[in-house]
């Protein structure tokens, strides 16, 4: 009987657990990390600073986040595929207008500033190609073959430029 | 030899008259032929939204997507079989699209169907079942520029035209038109006669191309010289076009109705007006109301008058019946239709003032008022109506509530708000004051008001640009200080609770926006450089400095401010922030693009370090009472503002997708009982959750490492130590020596788990 309670609370305490842990799987840090409340460096502030009053409850914490899958990226993906064909077609107003099409669907795909950057660039805006390239680089973190692409642009445009 | 003299003089009279004649015929001739021939009117600029994307997994509603559907003016039908229709079947939703010609793709008419779960799109296919990747609206038309007499206008060609349109026209206005000349003779005595008895004031009898040449050409008395002179312009109008080229100009510029000042002309512009539908679209009974209207716009105004007009168009029904050119079973059915016009003028002449006036801003750097105001261009926007409807919910609800909790129902506030894309740094919804469609005082883009602590990004994001001087645990004086100031004064700034918060490590001082820390902090690395930081992130306005400059004694306008945190929001990339996607000309020809622009202003670490303190402000700083609207798993950044005496209430932040800056405060600067946090806060929270707005995409650069420290001691520690915190440094600037590690009481189920599994 108790050995079955005791099996009961373990379940409990898991799955309480879990779902405490669920949103921090998204974290891309070594661990865990705990609420920051019980630090003692919150209390020591008891300034209320120009704030309402809220009820005293942990507040949740901050922590770097993975990038997650957006809901556009199929649609996106399709745009990439016009807008490169097009490219390949140096029909550069035209990728341009689809690159720009896909960023407002999801501006966090590096893919996108990789073919306004080629785009730009092979239409001998080299400045803003160069921009555009580094704007992709800082989404790039998950995506290794478009990183290389945009490193390889990168040494292009400043070659060129040079 | 008098006899022969005087013939003589009568001869050269006859000829010198006859050449003047002759002469005055050419003169009037090449008028004619040149205003016909050339653009024949002013043609106001039409603004339209952005194109709405479709496609499986986007948040959307179906009540969303009804909404945007029924603006655009598509009709609710049982079963869709003409573009501009749709149903509604339980969760689905079927649509015939209009063709439209987008920038970078013709759009043919399109059917699909759409179905919804949860709020969000869960299937887009074609009337066969083929699943769709994505497609797109057409855009709405959100207002225009118009020239100076105000007549509004959207040109048709005779191509476009609904089936009976000039039929029913001739068949009530002029029945002889493919016959005569321009002139009926029949019309003429009849109006001569009419205008000789005294006390008649109206004439009939006039052919279409006299109607057309009364309006293009002449004045509008009514004597018996113009009356000539329009028979002759008529005669002289039909030697040099066609009858379908007159016609055309004729549907094109009529008189059809007023919107307020704005003069509704050619039947284009009037489908728009009473039936928010293409020309293209419409059905024999709103055709046959719109050549009723013709006769007379006030008269038979139909949202005045709409017995009259009811019973009028009619009459022009049975004409066509009597006339042979319908059935009478048709025209059965179409007299018994309801008068079918929108409950409010589907184009409205200024619905958004506050974004229509940011739009001709930028338009004005590139084009010349006359051209704007009548060279018929067509100007494509980033406009989102579906963020601006909440926009403005949100800012008026809230606005009441809490004026009523202040007591100030007497004493009403001023607000400005605007939404900006993060990433695209597209400018999508705009207010300008709370009357949101009064076109006044734009405070968005005019109000420059003191932004008190909205600053303070700028001047910590200065230090934390130095990683070998400054990281989020440095630890700040919050003590008391006095800073010399200009003319020989000193500047001793308070906190906001008066208080002294000793030493305080960075990251707290910013999240509860301790004044006396900050104040040391702009000073100790210089104004000039925080002037700098303001600059780079995209700031040009004046910025004064001086020692309170660290606490916010820059006037920003709502817009400015967006600009700044766009900047820090897009990872330290500048981009001006947009209205114009592109303009087109009257002929439909690309006219200019207006790309996105990118330029690299700060290192992602130090941005990092900036946001990361923003969310600080968020989670348990001045602004946590945004909790209370936003779900907990939202991530999201932003800084309180508040101006001395509590002049000016700011609240600027950002999400993942969207930015939005909000102001409160009076026009006559007086002081109000709100804080950034308990006025503007409290109206961002609720706007960026109405917008569902998506948590931070808050990925961690590649020179950023995270470490456990304990933040007072300002050293190393370890998970689940007392006071220890898990926060972000630039790479190798991070403490060395670590605190000995004493486990800190809080860390509960892991201890209450290892005493179950003993």
């Amino acid at each position: 009987m108790l050995a079955k309670t005791k099996y009961l609370l373990i379940i409990v305490a898991l799955v309480v657990a879990t779902s405490a842990c669920a949103p921090l799987q998204t974290s891309s840090g070594p661990a865990a990390p705990v609420d920051s409340r019980s630090a003692p460096a919150s209390p020591g502030f008891p300034g209320t600073a120009e704030t309402e009053p809220v009820e005293k409850t942990s507040p949740k914490k901050i922590a770097p986040a993975e990038q997650v899958a957006s809901p556009a990226h199929k649609a996106v993906s399709a745009l990439l595929q016009e807008g490169w064909s097009y490219y390949r077609a140096e029909n550069y107003d035209r990728s341009i207008a689809i690159a720009e099409r896909a960023q407002r669907l999801n501006p966090r795909r590096a893919e996108v500033y990789l073919l306004l950057a080629k785009s730009y660039f092979a239409s001998g805006q080299s400045q803003l190609a160069e921009q555009l390239s580094q704007r992709g680089l800082s989404f790039s973190q998950s995506d290794v073959t478009i990183r290389r692409k945009l490193q390889r642009l990168l040494v292009q445009i400043r070659g060129a430029v040079l | 030899m008098l006899a022969s003299r005087l013939g003589k003089t009568i001869k050269t009279g006859l000829l010198i008259s006859l050449l003047v004649s002759l002469l005055g015929l050419f003169v009037l001739d090449g008028q004619l032929t040149r205003r016909f021939s050339g653009s024949k009117w002013a043609l106001p600029s039409h603004v339209y939204s952005r194109a709405f994307e479709l496609y499986e997994g986007l948040e959307l509603s179906q009540g969303a997507l009804v909404w945007e559907l029924e603006k655009l003016g598509y009709r609710r039908v049982t079963k869709v079989s003409a573009a501009g229709q749709y149903s509604l079947k339980g969760q689905r939703v079927d649509v015939y699209s209009r063709a439209f010609q987008f920038w970078d793709e013709n759009k043919q008419a399109q059917r699909f169907n759409l179905t919804f779960k949860n709020s969000r799109l869960a299937g887009l296919r074609t009337s066969q079942g083929k699943p769709l990747t994505l497609v797109r609206l057409e855009p709405m038309r959100i207002g225009g520029i118009y020239p100076a007499h105000l007549e509004d206008r959207l040109p048709v060609q005779l191509e476009e035209l609904p089936p009976l349109l000039v039929e029913s026209l001739i068949a009530v206005e002029d029945r002889d038109f493919y016959k005569h000349y321009g002139v009926s003779l029949r019309g003429i005595s009849r109006a001569l006669i009419n205008n000789l008895r005294p006390g008649s004031a109206t004439q009939g009898g006039s052919t279409l191309t006299q109607q057309l040449v009364k309006n293009l050409y002449l004045s509008k008395d009514r004597t018996l010289v113009r009356k000539g002179l329009e028979a002759v312009m008529a005669l002289m109008l039909e030697q040099h076009y066609s009858k379908g080229e007159i016609i055309e100009a004729y549907i094109n510029e009529i008189y059809l109705g007023q919107s307020g000042k704005r003069a509704i002309h050619g039947f284009g512009m009037a489908s728009q007006h009473y039936f928010r539908q293409p020309l293209a679209e419409l059905e024999l009974h709103q055709v046959a109301l719109l050549v009723a209207i013709a006769k007379g716009a006030s008269y038979y105004g139909p949202r005045r008058n709409a017995e009259r007009a009811l019973t009028r168009r009619n009459l022009v029904i049975n004409l066509l019946a009597s006339q042979g050119i319908i059935t009478t079973a048709v025209a059965e059915k179409a007299s018994q239709q309801a008068l079918d016009i929108s409950a409010r003028p589907g184009t409205r002449t200024n619905p958004f003032p506050a974004y229509l006036d940011l739009v001709k801003r930028q338009l004005r750097e590139d084009y010349e008022e006359d051209d704007l105001r009548s060279g018929g261009l067509r100007v494509f926007t980033h406009f989102d109506p579906q963020i601006q409807r909440k926009l403005e919910k949100v800012l008026s609800t809230k606005l009441t509530v809490l004026e009523r909790q202040k007591g100030l129902q007497d004493k009403p506030l001023e607000a400005a708000s605007l939404v900006v894309g993060v990433g695209t740094a597209e400018v999508l919804a705009m207010v300008g004051g709370r009357e949101a469609d009064f076109a006044g005082f734009n405070r968005a883009l005019d109000a420059r008001r003191p932004i008190g602590s909205t600053v303070k990004p700028a001047v910590y994001l200065t230090a934390l640009e130095q990683a070998n001087h400054y990281t989020l645990i440095s630890s700040l004086s919050d003590e008391p200080v006095a800073i010399p100031a200009e003319h020989g004064e000193t500047w001793r700034p308070q906190n906001f609770d008066h208080k002294s918060h000793g030493e305080v490590p960075l990251f707290q001082a910013m999240g509860k926006s301790y004044n006396l820390a900050t104040a040391r902090l702009g000073m100790a690395v210089g104004l000039e450089r925080v002037s700098e930081t303001l600059r780079r992130l995209g700031y040009e306005g004046f910025i004064p400095k001086v020692p309170a400059l660290t606490l916010g004694a820059v006037s920003m306008s709502p817009f400015d401010v967006a600009t700044i945190y766009h900047t820090i929001a897009a990872g330290g990339f500048y981009s001006p922030l947009v209205s114009i996607h592109s303009v087109y000309g009257a002929e439909n020809q690309p006219l200019k693009r207006y790309p996105y622009r990118v330029e690299s202003r700060f290192e992602a670490g130090p941005i990092h370090l900036i946001q990361y303190a923003m969310q600080v402000v968020m989670r348990e700083g001045t602004g946590r009472s945004a909790y209370r609207t936003l779900s907990d798993d939202v991530a999201v950044a932003g800084k309180t503002g508040t101006s001395n005496d509590q002049r000016d209430s700011w609240f600027s932040g950002f999400g993942d997708d969207y930015l939005a800056v909000v102001w409160l405060g009076r026009d006559d600067n007086g002081k109000m009982p709100f804080t950034g946090s308990s006025g503007a806060l409290q109206i961002w929270s609720q706007l960026m959750s109405t917008l569902k707005v998506r948590s931070l995409a808050f990925t961690r650069p590649d020179d950023i490492t995270y470490h456990w420290v304990d933040p007072v001691q300002g050293m190393l520690s370890e998970e689940g130590c007392k006071g220890a915190r898990f926060l972000p440094f630039v790479a190798g600037s991070e403490p060395i020596e670590s605190v000995p590690c004493r486990e800190k009481q809080g860390s509960k189920i892991i201890d209450w788990f290892k005493a179950l599994l003993d």
